[in-house]
């Protein structure tokens, strides 16, 4: 070979490696690159000033804070009661938002609620199951828990276990998976009540005492979700269940089953009907990593003894893991704010928090937002002695991160307390025309 | 060959000196170019790693 043909070679495979090396850079060093500063920018944001009326008399507290155990680092999905003298407070306790198989549901007691008083007085693990969204019922003072177990990775939840204790959360019965009666209806006319488990179970409540009633989201006839990811709720249905011992639930009617939701909370209107909210992913064009003009809240209102709903769309959240509550017969909701309405509703790379909302028929009216940031909300609400107590979880609040950031690469959370005046509550939702 | 070397070497000393200093301008240049690039590299790793170290960190917990 001569030294002029191999000079040509290679300078021939200097070009090809510069080139290999620039095709590399583009598709692959450049985006995470770019998502690296991303995360930096996250980290050096700072968190708006949060300001309340006096009138709310707002005070908020932590009540679990991270911790330095990082494998329990991520508190989450709270639910709270009032129970025999004592606030129980429930929660996940996991490595971070997605999967975790040694994650478990943590129980703490509190006799007021204050800083430094919560004490854990149970917890609850399924054996290599990631275990998230506990709902807390007293029903004839059998302390019940429901809960779902999570498959998958990106979590997408379908089916809910329960647990119960007796003997005032000091021990549980053993997890087992939920069968409710659905009633199905073939194109014959026929109907046919089935035993089936995979419907995922939200908070239920009662108005009497007597019968306690919850939303439950899922799909009917057989297709029951498998392990592949859910697509944020894509084409489940919610129904209505009732059950007089927590065991067994059957079916009262279908509530809203236009479009694909879940996480549907209820509670009782004046005239003894449900007011309800639930979370849709999109109502019209697909959406979720990078969210979607559709995506929004429903408000559904049952009538003729909760057998027939009508439904109106909101569009300015998708009220997440919200808790649904009555005062002085009107509506209130603390749940996720998606700081909306915005054309990517539900954008993982966007900032949430969790917040107070009045809940009208037609519309939602946000009131405030509670020091929150990154992956948040999931609250549980107690309304004592004129406060109310709404319990939530958030990143750490000296930061702002989106809900992205938050949820898999700073995925330190705490639970926290957050207290209003009842009366306090009802003036300012007047003030900014939440008043009826 | 040789010749050639030669009639480089008859070249006048004010053409060296002026050679000299292009090269010295122009070394001087390539080191900070160097730097640069170095600098650069280590800012686009640290972009690169960190969100793989941070979620890979978690990840593995």
């Amino acid at each position: 070979m001569s030294e002029k043909t191999t000079l040509e070679f290679l300078a021939k495979k200097k070009k090809i490696v510069k080139i290999t090396v620039i095709v590399i850079y583009i598709i692959l060093i450049s985006p995470i690159a770019f998502f690296g500063s991303w995360l930096v920018f996250n980290q050096i944001r700072s968190p708006p000033d949060y300001n309340y009326d006096p009138i709310l008399q707002f005070q908020d507290w932590t009540v679990v804070d991270a911790g330095n155990n990082r494998s329990e680092q991520h508190k989450s999905n709270t639910d709270m009661i009032f129970y025999n003298n004592s606030f129980y407070l429930i929660h996940a306790q996991t490595k971070w938002h997605l999967q975790d198989t040694k994650g478990s549901l943590v129980i703490r007691k509190s006799r007021d609620a204050t800083v430094g008083s919560w004490k854990e007085v149970a917890k609850i693990n399924v054996p290599d199951t990631d275990v998230r969204d506990p709902k807390f019922v007293d029903i004839h003072g059998r302390l019940f828990v429901y809960f779902l177990p999570n498959w998958n990775f990106d979590p997408g939840p379908n089916t809910t276990y329960y647990t119960y204790s007796d003997d005032g959360f000091q021990t549980f019965s053993t997890p087992k998976e939920l069968e409710v009666n659905i009633t199905y209806t073939y194109s014959n006319g026929t109907k046919e009540d089935v035993l089936t488990a995979g419907w995922n179970l939200w908070r239920p409540k009662t108005p009497d005492n007597i019968t306690w009633y919850v939303l439950a989201s899922g799909r009917k006839y057989g297709n029951v979700a498998d392990s592949s990811h859910d697509e944020d709720v894509a084409n489940t249905i919610t129904v209505l269940l009732s059950s007089m011992d927590g065991f067994h639930w059957k079916e009262v009617s279908e509530a809203y089953t236009r479009f694909g939701n879940g996480e549907a909370c209820l509670d009782f209107l004046p005239n003894g009907e449900i007011i309800s909210t639930y979370r849709v992913g999109s109502m019209g064009l697909p959406g979720y990593a990078f969210g979607t003009p559709h995506g929004g809240t429903i408000i559904g209102i049952s009538s003729d003894n909760f057998t027939k709903w009508c439904f109106s769309s909101d569009f300015q959240t998708r009220l997440d893991g919200a808790t649904l509550f009555t005062l002085n017969n009107r509506t209130f909701a603390v749940g996720r704010n998606h700081l909306g309405p915005r054309d990517d509703m539900g954008n993982h790379f966007a900032k949430k928090r969790t917040a107070f909302y009045e809940v009208l028929n037609d519309r939602l009216v946000l009131l405030f937002d509670l020091p929150s940031n990154g992956d948040t909300a999931y609250t549980g609400v107690v309304v004592k002695d004129g406060s109310v107590y709404a319990c939530y979880y958030t990143n750490l609040i000296n930061h702002d991160y989106a809900w992205f950031v938050g949820l898999a690469f700073f995925p330190k959370t705490e639970i926290r307390m957050a207290k209003v005046s009842v009366t306090g509550l009802l003036a300012f939702a007047d003030s900014i025309e939440g008043g009826n | 060959m040789t010749e050639n070397k030669k009639e480089y070497r008859d070249e006048s000393q004010e053409e060296i000196t002026g050679a000299n200093t292009n090269t010295n301008k122009k070394t001087l240049k390539s080191k900070v170019k160097f730097a640069a690039e170095v600098v650069l590299m280590i800012i686009i790793g640290f972009l690169t790693f960190y969100p793989l170290i941070i979620f890979g960190s978690n990840f593995l917990l």
